[in-house]
């Protein structure tokens, strides 16, 4: 599982006459990860997410799961679950016929059986509702029920269009503590706008903008490429010729003048690439030396809607 | 070796092709069969198709009766038959079962698309061929029941009732005609579902096709009509007759369902859900 990329996308495209939906997308999801995929509303998730799901065909480029072709038809779709934005369901079967239902349509090997699909209805939480029908389910048992049919046929992948977008703030917790406790288990590629969601759960994200993809890479990783060459310093006492001081700092590029009130003094410093700790400590003894007194020195810390919003608004102002 | 190894594998690739084919169909068929039992739609069509056929079937004694019993009617003179053969063929020439079948499919495959739930079970290990397959089948067995058969059976107890009993195998025959038609327009509804985007569309495509006989019909020559798949009944009913009516018409039917089936597992398979 470790070798082969849970998914793989190779040049990905799908256009619709007059919409370029989807744009040359070529990304590999690591197995065992939570992928967030992040994008503005119309920025071509949900065709991803179909198009991976085999419900679409490309208009060119190709798709693998577990290293499955998506053109493999049934045998491909075996190594995906899937969950649409609305998830809709025969409303005349229970919770619990709705998961016998989809497990009939695996092969044997992979079918679960009706413990397993016990087990599954007490994951989600949906084992006291497992005997209602599943038209009187409210959004966010409908969600999770979405959720458990794609776990039944115990997928390589699961593919999650907008899973918590259209549920209240406990709905949305109840979704995101569900997906965290599959972490491991299986691959979860999640579409969302939700900036927080991926940031709380995600361990890799890829941003998609007009159908093209932006950037991707670990959440961590993404987060620190704009944040960990910058230090915010506030000194009391300083005075106008503080910021040269700063700047003439070995490893520090530049010093940008921040807020200013009564003795306080605020500067954000670009620095060298992994010179962090070595700038904290020469501005502490740059202020000590001086009888200054510091009163914040850390890396700035910006949060993935900061970076989002940075890397779309680049995006839009090089086009 | 490679000689002998291409003819033994090639049954077992041919036998993985079908399976492909029909991945998922008996679940599928189950589930379809599970969603006519829980509708009302099973119902209304054995009620409504019932009643029709039956009255039909009543309706020449009932005209006789009104001749012979109302004061108004008196002296009039009702040409209508009292033969069983004529009443059964009456009951059945209405082709209600048709417009019910029509009325009753015709939703099978757009809502499913319209509500997301053929994307949801298209995601699974299936193939689209089977969902299709699956809800003709379905569909067909049931219309057969409640649009054919039993509303057949309904015709010919009032046919024995009020004529005298029809000869058996007239009514197995013209109800073998009656469910050919049902599966014949449960076909060309399920096809266009495949193309035309909502039920008022698929309506529109399957009348016209039940319409097109008649309109060609008033055009060509007699000799053309058994060519027509759709004259399956009038075929089935020249048979219970006694008339030499051929082969061409089931042949012509056949053809029909085939190429209906071929078309829409080419177009289950282009469907973007």
């Amino acid at each position: 599982m470790a070798d082969v990329a849970a998914i793989s996308t190779t040049g990905l495209t799908k256009h619709y006459p007059g919409v370029a939906a989807l744009t040359d997308l070529t990304l590999t999801v690591p197995a065992g990860s939570i992928f967030g995929f992040l994008g503005p509303n119309g920025a071509g998730k949900s065709t991803t997410i179909k198009l991976l799901a085999g419900l679409t065909r490309p208009t060119s480029g190709s798709a693998s799961v577990a290293g499955i072709p998506v053109t493999a038809g049934a045998d491909y779709r075996r190594e995906v679950g899937y969950l649409a934005q609305e998830p809709r369901f025969y409303d005349w079967m229970t919770g619990r016929e709705t998961l016998e239902f989809v497990a009939s349509l695996y092969p044997a090997g992979r079918r679960s059986d009706p413990g397993a699909i016990t087990d599954i209805l007490g994951r989600v939480g949906l084992g006291d509702a497992a005997k209602r029908k599943a038209g009187t389910y409210s959004g966010g048992m409908r969600q999770r029920l979405g959720i458990a049919q794609a776990l039944v046929g115990r997928p390589s992948v699961l593919l999650l269009d907008e899973p918590v977008s259209s549920l209240d703030p406990l709905g949305r917790h109840e979704v995101l503590e569900l997906m965290e406790d599959l972490r491991g288990e299986t691959t979860i590629f999640y579409s969302t706008h939700i900036l927080d969601d991926v940031q709380r759960v995600s361990d890799q994200v890829a941003i998609l903008d007009q159908g093209k993809l932006v950037r991707a890479e670990p959440t961590e990783q993404l987060l620190n490429s704009f944040t960990k060459d910058q230090l915010r310093v506030v000194i009391s006492g300083a005075t106008d010729g503080t910021e040269a001081e700063l700047a003439a700092l070995e490893h520090v590029e530049s010093v940008v003048p921040a807020e200013q009130g009564g003795d306080l003094r605020g500067y954000v410093l670009r620095i060298q690439p992994n010179t962090a700790r070595a700038v904290q400590s020469a501005v502490t003894h740059f202020a000590a030396d001086r009888g200054l007194t510091v009163t914040e020195n850390q890396q700035i810390t910006l949060g993935l809607e900061d970076v989002f919003m940075r890397l779309v608004n680049t995006k839009e102002q090089a086009a | 070796m490679t000689a002998t190894s291409v003819p033994a594998s090639a049954p077992l690739e041919r036998r993985g092709r079908a399976f492909a084919t029909l991945a998922g169909v008996r679940p599928l068929f189950r589930k379809d069969v599970g969603e006519w039992r829980h509708g009302v739609r099973l119902w209304v069509v054995l009620a409504v198709t019932s009643a029709f056929m039956g009255l039909a079937a009543a309706n020449s004694a009932i005209n006789h009766w009104v001749v012979a019993n109302l004061p108004e009617a008196a002296g009039q003179n009702t040409k209508m038959s009292l033969v069983p053969f004529d009443n059964l063929l009456v009951g059945a020439s209405s082709q209600i079962f048709v417009i019910a079948a029509i009325f009753a499919s015709m939703s099978l495959l757009v809502t499913e698309r319209e509500r997301g739930t053929l994307s949801w079970v298209a995601s699974k290990p299936v193939s689209r061929t089977g969902i299709w397959l699956s809800k003709f089948a379905s569909a067909t067995g049931i219309l057969w029941i409640v649009a054919g058969i039993v509303p057949m059976v309904v015709t010919a107890v009032v046919v024995a009732a009020l004529y005298g009993a029809p000869s058996i195998s007239a009514v197995i025959l013209i109800t073998v005609g009656a469910c050919a038609a049902i599966a014949l327009f449960v076909a060309v509804v399920l096809a266009a579902s495949t193309l035309a985007p909502s039920q008022p569309a698929v309506a529109a495509i399957a009348f016209a096709v039940f319409f097109l006989p008649s309109i060609l019909g008033a055009i060509l020559p007699d000799a053309v009509q058994p060519l027509f798949p759709t004259s399956i009944l009038t075929w089935a009913a020249g048979l219970a007759a006694g008339l030499d009516v051929g082969v061409v018409t089931p042949i012509s039917w056949l053809v029909a369902i085939v190429a209906l089936a071929a078309f829409s597992a080419n177009r289950m398979g282009q469907l973007e859900l």
